[in-house]
């Protein structure tokens, strides 16, 4: 996935808030895939195309309620999309059907909430990752899947320790926004 | 490489709380995580015919000039009905062309209180207007007939009486966007086949 300007985000997160011209363009053509694949991942194609344009219709016609200071438009859309997917499921009266198990999945009771909110999560995270600038990804890489401390990653990388942190500073930062349901609170 | 943010925040910690959460979170991520799936390439053109058509609750922002005025303002804003949003589900070819909103704003007082809707639907090739009114008052000397008025008001198609709710069939070979005035008339019984000049709701498909 291209890298994009970590400005330009925010840009249209504004920019939708407010409602203006092409604004629900460019937000579907940045998070449409997005939230497709998530559709995707636990229904039919067909179904996936419909929920898909109910979000994106819901979004646009209660964008008034959505604050940009309170996260990123990829973890609101994917709030929708988790609510749309679990009208949908009740009203089929079944449950998702996951591509990868996660606890508590086994049990009787119909919930499928607790899956689409995991498996939200992980597509949303996954779109943040990939917005980071090549070396801030780098820094957080070593720092989640290695175990690095910002130390070692300084010296690793050859960085000033002060520019480790906040690489890693703002990206925990700008991806925990991004999410913005899940992480440090529930924000809807 | 420079720094995209523009601006450097040394010696501030990182946050290990959300640093442990969101590590956790990533070390979940499977390959299949970062493999995106494109929505089909019609979809946005079903977003966009979907939100064209204004919801059926609106009846604000549309201008209802009487007739005569109405012509030169539809000649002005005529295009094409361009509007089109897919409807079906049934089975059955049918699109919903457009929604409008129809006013008594401007005509006969009696009917202050009346609204109502007028879509027109595309159905297997033909075209339906499905009205819905409210609060229209039972004319005493007459009966309430459904009018296509076209944009020079020198031409209008009936679509006969209003008989409540429902779809009124367009006769076949009458093109809507020739004659895009919704018209609601209160017709005496007077044997003429002529509107009465008399509207108690309008709205017009644009």
């Amino acid at each position: 996935m291209a890298e994009r300007d970590p400005a330009a985000d925010a840009e249209l997160d504004a920019a939708f808030s407010q409602g203006g011209d092409d604004a629900l363009r460019l937000v579907y053509d940045r998070y449409g895939a997005l939230v497709h694949t998530l559709c995707r991942r636990v229904v039919d194609p067909a179904t996936s195309a419909d929920v898909t344009q109910e979000v994106f219709v819901a979004a646009w016609r209660s964008r008034s309620s959505y604050d940009p200071g309170r996260g990123g438009l990829a973890g609101w859309l994917a709030t929708i999309a988790r609510n749309k997917l679990t009208d949908h499921f009740r009203s089929v009266g079944r449950r998702p059907l996951l591509s990868v198990s996660t606890a508590g999945a086994e049990g009787p009771s119909f919930d499928p909430t607790l899956d689409l909110d995991r498996l939200a999560d992980r597509l949303v995270l996954a779109d943040a990752l990939a917005q980071l600038a090549p070396r801030a990804r780098t820094v957080v890489e070593l720092s989640f899947y290695q175990g690095l401390t910002t130390a070692e990653i300084a010296e690793r990388c050859g960085l000033p320790l002060g520019t480790v942190k906040s690489d890693l500073r703002r990206s925990l930062e700008r991806m925990r926004h991004h999410l913005g349901r899940v992480v440090g609170g529930d924000h809807v | 490489m420079s720094d995209r943010d523009g601006f450097e925040e040394e010696g501030e910690e990182v946050d290990d709380v959300l640093l442990i959460e969101l590590r956790d979170l990533a070390r979940t991520l499977g390959p299949e995580d970062h493999q995106l799936v494109a929505p089909p390439l019609s979809l946005w053109d079903r977003i966009e015919r979907e939100l064209a058509v204004p919801p059926a609750a609106s009846t604000h922002g549309w201008r209802r000039p009487r007739l005569l005025l109405a012509a030169a303002a539809v000649l002005a804003v005529l295009g094409l009905v361009g509007a089109v949003a897919l409807a079906g589900g049934d089975g059955r070819s049918q699109r919903e062309v457009q929604q409008i909103a129809l006013s008594n704003e401007g005509l006969d007082p009696r009917a202050a209180d009346a609204s109502g809707t007028a879509t027109l639907v595309e159905r297997d090739g033909r075209y339906e207007l499905v009205v819905d009114l409210a609060d229209v008052p039972t004319p005493t000397d007459g009966y309430l007939e459904l009018w296509l008025i076209d944009r020079d008001v020198a031409g209008m198609v009936s679509l006969g009486p209003y008989r409540g709710p429902g779809a009124y069939v367009v006769p076949s070979g009458v093109d809507p966007g020739a004659f895009p005035v919704v018209d609601v008339s209160v017709e005496p019984i007077d044997g003429k086949p002529t509107h009465s000049g008399v509207s108690f709701l309008r709205g017009v498909l644009v």
